[in-house]
């Protein structure tokens, strides 16, 4: 998992939690997650296809999302993954350790002696 | 993230693959196409965005590997892919697979084999209750270690109460001959009479009722006895109701108070186990005899103890008895040793051999799967293009190895029962417990490991230039790979080289037993086997007169049986064996009349039969000097004796033997007249040295076991039944023991020799093959390589001759390098076959060089079709197929 989060520039761990806030937005294709993914990270997360189709892969398995055939907006077959009930308790639970941590991180880089 | 839930996932994700399969190619596919359309709309040309979305997708069969590797499932997933698509390249070079299975099955199916023969003598436990500290007693003369003697009842009582190291000193006596009284008729059992603790010593308890009692190890009381279990079979069908029954045994009532195990089989041939009880006359006779001596280590008591506690209690028993235990030592041999005797080197020594075929067969694989390689090093290069990793290319490769292996190991155990029947057949008699050879479970995992580990073996080479030849070198060979780099061809040369120098050794091996075997055919016996049937006969009769005379009625009945031109009587039949009553002969020391006494040193020891006046002449021995013995050498006249010329050689040096003095240290102690010489007898057969022997008048000195020559002008084997009666009209409670040929006896003989060297010739000739085929196939795939450069050299007029040259030089060179290797290789290992020739130096000339003939002329008819299928080579063909 590493290797794929490293070529994409992600935080070691991320990518499963960002795919998952991604899909909890709106379902979507492996395209469109990764189009999605770059346009709110105004480009900063490119993740290519060798990357995510492994971690949707995992999602899929360990039952965090759901896949389902539908037509697109270009009128074409393609798979749209959807958040399972299991996948937003785990996102939710993901996105509160991240933030408590984020902080603390923060926390610690922003120290000065003074707040000892 | 549930296990079970994963576990689910993962099997569904088995069983449904090709779904997944579709269903990746369809999603990859979606993401292209929605990629190039979401780059259209952008406002690139559809070119352009088709390479932009080739580029985001990166390489699908990558991106699919590395899905497929999500999860526990895709590691059985991708072996069992790959192993899938060995399979079929497999099936697509039949004839590669064909050769490569057949050798590995050969490889392994011979080691197997061979192994099966080591591990049933050799390696299986003795089946005796902690055998290891089963110890045979011998007693040996302090001056020469290697004489080796039975022990005697007095002797062993006195170790048993000496020893500090053994506990269950016991002795065995036997064989004696019993007659077995069945409806008038007399069958023949072989009994031992064995002391208290024999049999807890052995460790064995009776398949059937019970073991003997301390009570019935006194004399006078009801006879007992304990059947063999192959007794039981033979001559009782097996009745379970046997324990508890009477028989009559020579005469007397015995009860059958048991029957014992079936793999119990010491001492060797004992049909009945009786109880000996101590008896008056043991005092008298210190001297070692026919009995064996067996014992256990006491507890922690080491061999090297023990020894030294024998040692320490013989030179007591010296002091105490100076006259009968001079010179006498004790030694302790492990069973195991005992009954192995000299067969533990030649069958160690074939598994070597069959080992060194083994790697030839390894050898050959991995030349053949090089030679395939070329042509598979483009699948590798295109699947390593493609993303498969190096990891993955080795897997591949060592998975076709051990798919090979697999199929061959098949094959190999196939070949392993016909081995191991080969083997029976081939077997003499005298290989302990060979009865018992058979494929087990021990053997089939052998087999098993023997092949994967051949196909391990044989993949590494082609494995390595999978791995470390780059994806350039290959891709751009060119279209057609021409000739081949040197690497390559270096690593195949350097393995059909190893093959023809392990061929060599092998051969040169099996070469030297074949010439020992002859130089030893050639030793004269000193007597005729031919035209001669012997039956053994034990006179029941303890009385003197009457053995006598039943010898003589019965030697008149057979006489006068048609066919029938000579019959003698002797106590000690040449090549006798175990097999037989007579199996051990006497030695006894002697004295020379109105010679000094001997000198410490000088042994004066000569083997002794007691022989009656027409054996010689029966046996086809010449008389060297003075006169045969004749009628008139009876009990009441002058005390005759013969000898060999080997007893002249070695006591009477210079003189004229007849008519010399000569006492026997032995029953009475008689002094005898020498009367003739006798020619020298091999007695062990052709590779043994005649021993000094003394012969006596049967007359003169009663033996109640002895063996009937009868020498006739048909097959002799049609004469048994009519001796059998013969006898049976002197005496009908009389039974012959061991009615044979005598040159079956030669021939059990000839065949143990024969057994080792006809196994290491069928190696020899299987290591020949295989490297023949190493060679062939090398040479042929080395033409087909160049078929494009031997084309161009014919277009550009080449010679026949000269590419005949170029081919066949090359595997000249590899042979003669091969060969030469060889010879090195045997002039170092042959030593170890020292023991097993005979007059043969290690280093003959002539089996080196008809060895080394022989496997260049193998090597260059391997050659010759590839090099003349090079001289065909069509240059139009060739040049047109660019």
């Amino acid at each position: 998992m590493s290797h794929e989060e490293a070529q994409s520039g992600l935080v070691q761990g991320t990518l499963h939690m960002l795919i998952l806030k991604t899909l909890s937005l709106e379902p979507l294709h492996g395209y469109g997650i990764g189009v999605r993914l770059e346009q709110i990270s105004k480009g900063v997360f490119q993740v290519n296809a060798g990357s995510l189709f492994p971690a949707l892969r995992r999602l899929e398995r360990d039952e965090l999302i759901a896949g389902d055939w539908r037509v697109t907006e270009h009128n074409r077959r393609a798979k749209y993954y959807t958040l399972t009930a299991q996948g937003r308790a785990r996102l939710r639970r993901e996105t509160r350790d991240w933030e408590k941590q984020t902080t603390a991180i923060a926390r610690i880089l922003h120290a000065s002696l003074g707040e000892l | 993230m549930a296990p079970l839930t994963r576990f689910v996932a993962g099997l569904r994700g088995l069983f449904r693959k090709t779904r997944a399969e579709q269903e990746l190619d369809a999603e990859l596919g979606a993401f292209f196409e929605t990629a190039v359309e979401h780059r259209r709309q952008a406002g690139l040309s559809r070119e352009e965005a088709t390479r932009a979305a080739r580029m985001e997708l990166g390489n699908a069969e990558a991106v699919k590997d590395s899905v497929r590797d999500v999860g526990w499932e895709s590691a059985f997933e991708s072996v069992w892919r790959d192993l899938r698509s060995g399979v079929r390249s497999l099936r697509k070079s039949p004839g590669f697979t064909t050769v490569a299975v057949l050798t590995l099955g050969l490889g392994v199916g011979a080691t197997t084999a061979m192994f099966s023969a080591v591990n049933t003598v050799l390696l299986k436990a003795l089946p005796y209750a902690g055998a290891g500290e089963i110890v045979v007693l011998e007693q040996t003369d302090v001056r020469d270690r290697s004489l080796r003697h039975g022990v005697s009842a007095a002797n062993m009582r006195d170790v048993a109460t000496m020893a500090r190291t053994l506990s269950h000193v016991a002795i065995a006596e036997g064989p004696h001959g019993l007659r077995l009284l069945r409806d008038a008729r007399a069958e023949s059992l072989r009994a031992w009479l064995v002391s208290e603790g024999f049999l807890q010593a052995m460790g064995v308890q009776p398949r059937l009722g019970r073991t003997f009692l301390p009570e019935e190890f006194v004399q006078g009381g009801q006879g007992v006895v304990l059947l063999s279990h192959r007794a039981w079979q033979t001559h009782f069908g097996g009745d379970s109701a046997i324990v508890g029954r009477h028989l009559v045994l020579d005469g007397t009532d015995h009860l059958v108070v048991g029957v014992l195990p079936p793999d119990f089989k010491y001492p060797s041939e004992a049909d009945i186990l009786a109880p000996r009880a101590p008896q008056p006359s043991d005092d008298g006779l210190r001297a070692g005899t026919q009995m064996e001596g067996v014992a256990r280590l006491a507890a922690g008591a080491t061999l090297a103890q023990v020894q030294a506690d024998l040692d320490r209690i013989a030179t007591n028993l010296v002091k105490v008895y100076p006259g009968s235990n001079a010179n006498t030592g004790f030694r302790a041999i492990p069973l195991r040793q005992h009954l192995l005797g000299d067969v533990e080197t030649p069958l160690t020594l074939l598994l070597g051999a069959v080992g060194l075929v083994l790697l030839i067969a390894a050898a050959n694989v991995a030349g053949l799967q090089l030679a395939r390689g070329v042509g598979k090093s483009r699948e590798y290069a295109l699947r390593g293009s493609l993303g498969a990793s190096s990891q993955r290319i080795l897997r591949l490769v060592f998975l076709e190895s051990l798919l090979l292996a697999g199929v061959g190991g098949l094959f190999g155990i196939g070949f392993a029962y016909l081995g191991v029947e080969l083997i029976r057949m081939l077997a003499p008699v005298h290989i302990p417990r060979i009865d018992e050879l058979g494929v087990d479970a021990t053997v089939l995992a052998f087999a098993l490991t023997a092949a994967i580990g051949t196909g391990l073996i044989a993949g590494i080479a082609p494995a390595l230039r999978a791995s470390t030849m780059g994806l350039r070198a290959t891709l751009f060979e060119g279209p057609r790979g021409t000739t081949l780099g040197p690497r390559t061809s270096g690593l195949r040369d350097r393995l059909v080289v190893a093959e023809l120098t392990l061929a060599v050794v092998l051969t040169i091996g099996a070469g030297l037993l074949v010439r020992s075997f002859d130089r030893l055919l050639d030793n004269r016996l000193g007597f005729d086997p031919e035209g001669r049937l012997v039956a053994q006969v034990w006179a029941y009769d303890d009385n003197h007169q009457a053995q006598l005379s039943f010898f003589e009625r019965g030697l008149e009945k057979i006489r006068a049986v048609p066919g029938v031109e000579t019959v003698g009587l002797t106590s000690d039949l040449p090549l006798a064996d175990g097999q037989s009553l007579l199996a051990r002969s006497n030695t006894i020391p002697f004295a020379i009349d109105g010679q000094a006494a001997p000198t410490p040193g000088d042994d004066r020891i000569a083997g002794l039969a007691a022989i009656d006046s027409s054996y010689a002449g029966a046996m086809g021995i010449r008389l060297r000097a003075g006169r045969d013995f004749s009628p008139q050498d009876h009990a009441r006249s002058t005390p005759v004796l013969l000898v060999n010329e080997a007893f002249v050689r070695r006591y009477l040096s210079a003189q004229d033997a007849v008519g010399q003095h000569i006492t026997l240290r032995w029953r009475k102690g008689t002094s005898r007249e020498i009367v003739g010489v006798l020619a020298d007898v091999r007695r062990q057969g052709f590779a043994s040295e005649p021993r000094p022997e003394v012969y006596v008048p049967l007359a003169q000195e009663p033996f109640n076991g002895l063996t009937f020559v009868v020498k006739t002008d048909r097959d002799p084997a049609g004469l048994a039944k009519a001796v059998q009666e013969a006898l049976w009209a002197a005496d009908p409670h009389q039974a012959t023991w061991a009615t044979r040929r005598l040159t079956d006896l030669l021939g059990d003989w000839i065949r143990q020799r024969k057994f080792n060297t006809a196994l290491l010739l069928a190696f020899a000739g299987l290591a020949l093959a295989l490297a023949g085929i190493g060679v062939y196939g090398l040479m042929s795939f080395s033409v087909e390589q160049r078929a494009h450069e031997l084309g161009i050299r014919r277009a550009l007029g080449g010679q026949t001759q000269d590419i005949l040259r170029m081919v066949v030089g090359r595997a000249v060179k590899l042979t003669l390098i091969g060969a030469g290797l060889g010879l090195i290789g045997s002039a170092a290992l042959t030593r170890l076959l020292q023991g097993m020739l005979f007059k043969i130096n290690p280093l003959d000339l002539l089996t080196f060089g008809a060895v080394t003939l022989l496997v260049i002329a193998m090597a260059l008819s391997a050659a010759f079709v590839p090099a003349w299928r090079a001289t065909r080579v069509d240059p139009m063909a060739v040049l047109r197929a660019d």
